[in-house]
């Protein structure tokens, strides 16, 4: 539906473009300053259309507010969702969220002005996120000690290049990792694919930052559910009701480990899961899972009564 | 800063269309999986009653009206609902024309 704002590169069925990216820097701000105040702005004129007894000016505000209540919805989908679907070609810039996309042209815009290359930038911009620190807590590590690290990186690289053929090539390069690591449930690139893309990318300075805390790009891969559920678990299992639909299995685990979280105020790290999916009974991944499931619950009302905030592996293991 | 100025009016577009087909497809979609969902409750509710419990077999004639009323029922309030919902930005935008017109 979104097309044809977008140039499609010669010979390429899948590829990345974006138009602001293709902007100048005054371009991509104006831009920002008039799609940010435009919704302010109609908000008010609604208000006023609707209290005005001038019966087209009424149903004009009716048609605005109408209007106003699709773009909340709609907020945070992307403009197209997967799978792949309709003509052969895709540009993958459709498939981001909106607050990647918005992520993407931010990094972009550092890099291009201050410098540090176009992955440090947006690994910075991605740490501040409730998504990534989620990401990190899973693999146990402190986003503290992860944000100040990556800022000595970033600050060392800041001579480097700003031009900007590379950065763009940067940025395609990320969203091509991100495509080719997602899931067959994802219907979107979010900012947790964005971060464990990140993993994927042979950068000196990404590679020896993640390698400084021991993790890489599968250990990333993993967390990604938990990153894109966090703070919406509810929404999403409202969605998958509200459709008649069962959640998909990795959604539903991830969705579940997060309600015994939040029932018995624990963290259970991604480590405990690998524990408890190692010890659980069953054959098929469902039957697995749900035993795991059980497993971890028991080891969460176990970590909670003796007033532990983690469920460790050794909880996992002793309550089997 | 053309280019911004083009990229916003076609985004403008873009969302208005947008918020069209959500309207439509969208919403014929949701009114679709409700449709299905309350046609599965029914079942539920009167699935099975006469084989497992021999004494509810006497009732099994009147649970069967009750069941085609219950669906007749259901089917009228959403399809009044879904027409309601076909008209509201058709009729919205024939007021604002005909009313900006007169």
């Amino acid at each position: 539906m979104f097309g044809p704002l977008y140039r499609k590169p010669k010979g390429k069925d899948v590829f990345f473009t974006d138009p602001l990216l293709e902007m100048g820097y005054a371009g991509r701000f104006f831009v920002r300053v008039v799609t940010s105040s435009s919704i302010i702005v109609q908000s008010v004129v609604t208000l006023m259309a609707l209290s005005i007894e001038v019966g087209w000016v009424f149903w004009l505000g009716i048609l605005s507010s109408l209007y106003l209540l699709d773009r909340l919805i709609h907020f945070a989908r992307s403009d197209e969702q997967f799978p792949l679907a309709g003509p052969s070609t895709h540009n993958i810039a459709l498939y981001l969220s909106p607050r990647a996309r918005r992520a993407i042209v931010s990094a972009y815009n550092k890099a291009a002005v201050l410098g540090g290359g176009f992955y440090l930038n947006l690994a910075r911009i991605l740490s501040e996120t409730a998504a990534v620190s989620e990401m990190l807590s899973r693999l146990d590590i402190d986003s503290g000690a992860f944000n100040s690290k990556l800022d000595a990186y970033l600050v060392r690289d800041l001579v480097s290049y700003k031009d900007h053929d590379r950065l763009i090539g940067e940025a395609e390069r990320l969203v091509f990792v991100a495509f080719e690591n997602k899931t067959d449930e994802e219907k979107d690139l979010d900012y947790a694919n964005l971060f464990a893309a990140l993993g994927g990318i042979e950068n000196e300075q990404l590679v020896s930052l993640f390698d400084v805390f021991e993790f890489g790009a599968d250990d990333l891969r993993k967390v990604v559910p938990f990153g894109k559920l966090v703070g919406r678990a509810w929404v999403s299992r409202l969605a998958w009701r509200i459709r008649g639909l069962e959640a998909p299995p990795l959604s539903a685990f991830s969705c579940a480990i997060l309600k015994i979280e939040q029932e018995h105020k624990v963290k259970i790290p991604y480590s405990s899961i690998i524990v408890a999916m190692n010890h659980g009974d069953g054959v098929s991944y469902q039957e697995k899972t749900s035993s795991a499931l059980g497993l971890i619950r028991n080891a969460a009302i176990y970590a909670s009564k003796k007033g532990d905030d983690i469920v460790r592996g050794e909880d996992v293991g002793r309550v089997e | 800063m053309n280019n911004a100025v083009v990229y916003i009016a076609a985004s403008f577009l873009q969302r208005l269309v947008g918020f069209f087909v959500h309207w439509y497809i969208g919403g014929t979609r949701v009114f679709l999986a409700i449709a299905l969902r309350l046609r599965a409750v029914v079942k539920k509710l009167f699935g099975r009653a006469g084989i497992e419990r021999p004494v509810v077999f006497v009732f099994l004639g009147p649970l069967a009206v009750l069941k085609a009323l219950m669906y007749v029922l259901g089917a009228n309030v959403l399809i009044v609902l879904y027409l309601a919902w076909l008209i509201i930005p058709l009729t919205a935008i024939f007021k604002v024309v005909s009313g900006f017109l007169a």
